[in-house]
């Protein structure tokens, strides 16, 4: 094959360019404010359709707020049980169009803790506050997460065991094990990660320790990873879902209000048979695609075109019945469906189908 | 302890030199090769021989640039496995995507010589490309294409948006096919 003689010959190019990067990876590390971009919301939910976000990432970012609703926050729970402050620092510190992070961060250990990791196929991140509460492991009033609301994790939640972290951000993280949560004991998307803190050791923990004195944390399922070029049967199939898997359809607009849940079988059916039998297109034709949508504007209405395409997307998410999540966005303008590194085309007939089922408003 | 030493330790023939290297590198290395492989089992293997591999390289050699070294070795091994594995399944790792990105630097065949400088010059003319690029672009470059690192993983590191990472890859990859067509290359 081609590229991989290229592939290969990248593999020799000059050293300095690969002490350049090491350099560049270690200084960026050791940068707070971009560490808080690690498990920002908007980040987790768009982890399974980041191909799709070159146009789509710039309006989220670009909205304060969207992601945070009555100040409370959807965020990735960054406060640490065994931090001394009370408040919660999730909206700072996950917005990227908030607050600066050192202005309401006390310390960096918050931030710390938003490193997902990778185990198999799947990828799995910090859980959410949001999802403590879907999970029951939050009062359903409560207002963030605090060190009086953490739930203890204790060697009666583990469930079987699952394997261990193969990859993440976070280096101690790699090779820690994996277990079921024994609340839902089938579900993959909700898991207990020994953390292998000093806790297990009978030491006590360091002040600046990113993890709780327990030595297990929550993490919930973001999607698979390295999946390549798909045909959306394959997705789906990755994905274990089927109609007769599928607890609900989520649909979002795209500031991420809610638009529409389906749970009527019927209606799902006729979802999934809208998303099956596509071939990916890849990422350069749909990047096409839409230049050409946005050919016919000149300079000064391309900026409100591409608005105008953004708006109209609609994000879905198809949950399974063990609480595993997929996610597409949907272009309607452009009738393409994108979810991880795919994009598919609708027909003109699908699109009209599907516009009435997401409920978009052309 | 720095590479010097751990140089050294392996110029002794002293058996801490692995465990030295292991300490350092361990991780840098076993990330490039699960990237590549997708696999952690695979990714171990890969590790244990890449300090065979050293072993049996260091004497002679004295490398001036132990990550780069030692990368090197993992990045070729893992790829060698990978190879090796491919039976017309689909790839684990982050290669194939990888692959799939990279046809698009390349223009059809024309010419055809020998592998071994067709490799060199090729590299020459990336070592040009990404001397002329800046400093963050290149850093992303190289860890996509020669760390193999997900474009997620790249996102997050360098605080930007996955759309971001996309877009700096699409336009070098257009940049790097016409740079390698200037320099007369038709892969």
């Amino acid at each position: 094959m081609k590229s991989k003689r290229l592939f290969t010959a990248i593999g020799n190019i000059d050293d300095k360019f690969i002490t350049e990067e090491a350099e560049g990876i270690a200084a960026v590390k050791d940068n707070k404010v971009m560490r808080s971009f690690r498990f920002a919301p908007w980040l987790k939910l768009a982890m399974p359709v980041a191909a799709c976000l070159v146009i789509a990432v710039g309006i989220f970012v670009g909205q304060s707020g969207l992601f945070t609703p009555n100040g409370v926050g959807d965020g990735t729970d960054f406060t640490p049980p065994n931090s001394n402050s009370g408040s919660n620092l999730n909206d700072s510190a996950v917005n990227p169009s908030g607050p600066s992070v050192e202005s309401t961060a006390p310390n960096d250990i918050v931030l710390q803790i938003a490193y997902g990791f990778v185990m198999g196929d799947n990828q799995y991140s910090p859980i959410s506050f949001d999802e403590r509460k879907k999970y029951g492991l939050v009062e359903q009033d409560a207002l963030g997460s605090t060190p009086d609301n953490i739930y203890v994790i204790t060697e009666r939640d583990l469930g079987e065991k699952m394997g261990v972290v193969e990859n993440s951000a976070d280096e101690s993280l790699i090779g820690a094990t994996v277990y079921h949560y024994s609340a839902f004991p089938d579900s993959d998307a909700i898991i207990i990660v020994n953390v292998k803190t000093l806790a297990q050791t009978g030491e006590p923990m360091p002040q600046t320790s990113v993890y709780s004195e327990s030595g297990y944390e929550f993490y919930t399922f973001a999607g698979k990873s390295s999946l390549g070029s798909l045909s959306s049967d394959e997705i789906l199939e990755d994905y274990g879902i089927a109609v007769k898997t599928v607890s609900q359809i989520e649909v979002l607009a795209s500031d991420h209000s809610p638009v529409v849940t389906i749970r009527d079988n019927v209606k799902i059916s006729e979802i999934l048979g809208i998303i099956r039998g596509k071939e990916d297109i890849g990422l350069v034709a749909h990047e096409e695609l839409m230049q050409n949508w946005l050919k016919p504007y000149d300079d000064e209405g391309v900026d409100r075109a591409q608005l105008f395409l953004e708006v109209g997307q609609r994000w879905i998410t198809i949950t399974s019945k063990t609480g595993i999540e997929l996610s597409f966005i949907y272009n309607p303008f452009v009738r393409s469906l994108c979810t991880h590194d795919s994009f598919y085309i609708l027909t003109e007939d699908d699109a009209i189908a599907m516009n009435t089922l997401l409920m978009v408003n052309q | 302890m720095d590479d010097k030493e751990i140089i050294d330790r392996f110029w002794t023939r002293s058996e801490s030199a692995i465990t030295a290297i292991s300490d350092k590198y361990s991780k840098y290395c076993r990330v490039i090769a699960i990237n590549i492989l997708g696999n952690a089992e695979d990714a171990e293997e890969v590790l244990n021989d890449t300090y065979f591999r050293i072993w049996n390289a260091i004497p002679p050699g004295r490398p001036n640039n132990l990550r780069a070294f030692i990368g090197r070795i993992a990045r070729n091994l893992s790829l060698d496995k990978l190879e090796k594995k491919k039976t017309g399944k689909r790839g684990g790792g982050q290669f194939d995507a990888i692959l799939s990105e990279l046809e698009e630097c390349i223009a059809d065949s024309r010419n055809s010589f020998d592998e071994r400088a067709e490799s060199e010059v090729i590299t020459a003319a990336l070592n040009t490309f990404l001397s002329e690029q800046n400093a963050e672009n290149r850093r992303i470059f190289v860890r996509r294409y020669w760390r193999a690192a997900s474009i997620e993983e790249i996102a997050v590191d360098f605080g930007m948006s996955v759309g971001k990472v996309k877009t700096i890859l699409f336009r070098m990859r257009i940049k790097l096919r016409k740079h390698l067509e200037s320099e007369g290359i038709y892969l």
